[in-house]
């Protein structure tokens, strides 16, 4: 039986469950990579070049720790949708390019062949998939009928379940520890990609630092839906979808109430976000925002000082209030 | 309403004869001081890369030469670089500052919604005269190209190097003062009868060499310290792979041409790579690897820009096409701190490996 590894860093933190249904429903073996290690991290960044992104880096990683373990590793690239449905036969209708379309960054674009460049021995599974739903069909049946010969029907099959399985765990996530949330005096929000917030590496100490200061962290991985025309009257509207997620993010944790505080964390030398994340943050600042930068030096005392002295503009501001 | 635009190497040229076309008044763009980078370094994003800083500042000189429209080059169909963000930002940027200022934003779309876009600035338009001048444009950038190429290719040869380029400012001032299409032709058989009278020696030993990188880099000679005119003079026949004319006809979505050549190209870059992510990284790749199978280039350099993200991916890639080739490679990243010393330095320690 054939096994499939899947890096459970990158894309795969939010499209992982939907890729493992897809692939078991067609009768593979699935194996995430285990979570984030200092060890695999290190890997990472031995082999790559310094100027790359750090969550490459760590996907990188992940993909060198699965790599004897399996016999292919799933990297996607994952990048303009239009582009796939013009490439596929399964398009039923081609779509025209909007002039407008939102995208992933190009080493999300390119990372398949990143890795195969970097490692030309390993065996690659490149799928090339836009995010759309429709379109991560085309862009999986494409694959799977080039690689393994499978027939379409059997395929839909399985990717409507896979879809079924996706939106399961998205709900399910929403809901959360309802009776610690009351409890916490101080509720902070995490505003970040989900290849950040949803690795525990990444986050460091600092759920429970910010425990020990009777606050509690939220992830706002679940943003509320917006129109595109919604986005530009408001003035943030950028062309690449992850970031776009990453400032509804934002703009949720400011409007709802409950929140005293934001940490906007994002992976060292991102470039889309570090292009905007000053011009949003200065014109919205009406709470108190921490932002991080995550890479690959784990020293935990800069991030509790940051940490301890956030609290204090938190609870200072809170006391103001009260007056 | 004057209208002005930014530099992008000699290319500035064929705009302005595209907008003398539209019947717009034109404000010759002012040349690209220290002071230029100086203002784009000093008020834009710190981690934006060089070209942004590059175009801020320029926009800047034009707005303080009396230009209140500016008019650009835009592609936001194919792409994953940040560019898209970068035809936004500096007006943002100098909007806080206080100037006020509109842009004719050019590409991108399709020609209807374009010419809907140009009728505010020239009510008159019409569609025949419209794409008249946005092929006049083309061509204009064609000849142009043509030019700097056959300049670049002369100069390994020449044995006064400083023929070459008076060569090139007598050529770009005929090519400037064409207006018509017959006219450019005959400043091409002019130049190229110029281009004869200088002493060459035949029997030099040259070394050609593939130069790729992002567009801006290759484009603007103030951004790459001159480096086409530097290999001229270091005895190296540099070859490049990007012309933006060639692009703007796809992204202009102007004509037909142009895409099958592109896609004859990919197919030289399928074993490295097999997405777009920026204008012209997958043709640069393809370009590359076909003129090495040919055995036609002996070295690649690539230049790019700190923090530049499909160009770091594209530098892996080099990497692993110069080990597959056995030849050398020089990678020349850049922030705005770059020393003309600095790369020159490398150059020549360059051109000694290429030598030997």
């Amino acid at each position: 039986m054939v096994t499939i590894g899947i890096p459970r860093a990158g894309t795969g933190q939010s499209y992982g469950i939907l890729w493992k249904t897809f692939f078991e429903k067609l009768g593979f073996n699935v194996l995430f990579s285990p979570e984030t290690t200092k060890e695999m991290v290190d890997n990472g960044v031995k082999h790559c070049d310094s100027d790359i992104c750090f969550a490459i880096k760590i996907y990188v990683g992940h993909v060198l720790e699965l790599k004897d373990k399996v016999d292919y590793v799933f990297v996607p690239s994952i990048s303009d949708i239009s582009e796939d449905a013009k490439a596929s036969k399964f398009a039923i209708r081609p779509e025209r390019i909007k002039p407008d379309k939102q995208f992933l960054c190009s080493y999300h674009t390119a990372l398949p062949y990143l890795i195969k460049n970097m490692f030309p021995d390993t065996k690659l599974l490149i799928g090339k998939l836009g995010s759309d739903r429709p379109e991560m069909r085309i862009g999986l049946f494409d694959m799977m009928s080039k690689q393994f010969k499978k027939k379409e029907p059997e395929m839909q099959a399985a990717i409507k379940e896979a879809w079924e399985a996706d939106t399961k765990e998205e709900n399910k996530g929403a809901e959360g520890n309802a009776d610690e949330w009351k409890k916490a005096k101080y509720k902070i929000a995490l505003v970040g990609a989900d290849y950040i917030t949803k690795d525990k590496f990444c986050l460091m100490n600092m759920p429970s630092l910010l425990k020990k200061e009777k606050a509690i962290l939220r992830n706002m991985n679940h943003p509320r839906k917006r129109s595109e025309m919604d986005r530009k009257t408001a003035g943030f509207y950028v062309n690449w979808e992850v970031e776009q997620d990453v400032i509804d993010r934002y703009f949720d944790a400011i409007d709802w109430k409950e929140i005293d505080g934001i940490i906007y964390i994002m992976p060292f030398s991102c470039g889309p976000c570090f292009l905007f994340q000053e011009q949003v943050i200065n014109e919205n600042n009406e709470k108190p925002v921490l932002i991080l930068n995550v890479d690959e030096s784990q020293n935990e005392t800069r991030i509790k000082t940051r940490i301890e002295a956030f609290m204090d503009v938190i609870k200072g501001k809170k006391k103001g209030k009260k007056k | 309403m004057k209208v002005s635009f930014y530099h992008l190497g000699n290319s500035w040229i064929a705009f302005k004869g595209m907008m003398e076309k539209l019947g717009l008044e034109v404000v010759k763009p002012p040349k690209i001081t220290k002071a230029t980078l100086a203002f784009g370094v000093k008020h834009s994003p710190e981690s934006a890369c060089e070209p942004f800083k590059y175009i801020l500042g320029e926009y800047h000189d034009i707005l303080e030469a009396g230009a209140d429209t500016i008019f650009h080059i835009e592609n936001r169909s194919e792409q994953a670089c940040r560019i898209p963000q970068y035809t936004t930002g500096p007006k943002t940027i100098l909007e806080k500052l206080g100037y006020k200022f509109e842009t004719i934003p050019w590409g991108g779309k399709n020609q209807k919604e374009l010419l809907k876009e140009f009728k505010k600035f020239a009510p008159n338009l019409n569609m025949i005269s419209f794409k008249a001048a946005q092929l006049f444009c083309i061509n204009k950038l064609r000849y142009i190209e043509w030019l700097e190429d056959f300049v670049n290719q002369l100069r390994p040869y020449a044995v006064n190097k400083q023929n070459c380029d008076k060569l090139m400012t007598m050529g770009l001032d005929l090519i400037d003062k064409a207006q018509n299409i017959i006219s450019l032709r005959n400043a091409k058989i002019k130049i190229k009868s110029m281009g004869d009278q200088i002493k060459v020696d035949k029997n030099k030993k040259v070394i050609p060499v593939m130069v790729v990188g992002d567009l801006f880099r290759i484009l603007e000679p103030e951004a790459n310290q001159h480096i086409f005119k530097k290999l001229g003079e270091y005895d190296i026949l540099p070859y490049r792979s990007f012309y933006l004319s060639q692009h703007l006809r796809k992204a202009g979505n102007i004509g037909p041409w142009g895409k099958r050549s592109f896609k004859y190209r990919y197919k030289f870059a399928q074993p490295y790579i097999e997405k777009k992510m920026a204008i012209g990284t997958l043709v640069a790749v393809g370009d590359t690897v076909k003129e090495l199978k040919e055995k036609k280039v002996k070295g690649i350099i690539h230049l790019y820009n700190f923090t530049c993200m499909p160009e770091i991916v594209n530098s892996v890639i080099f990497k692993k096409i110069a080990k597959d080739f056995n030849v050398p490679l020089l990678s020349l990243v850049s922030g705005e701190h770059e020393l003309v010393a600095h790369q020159d330095t490398r150059i020549e320690a360059f051109v000694d490996l290429l030598r030997k």
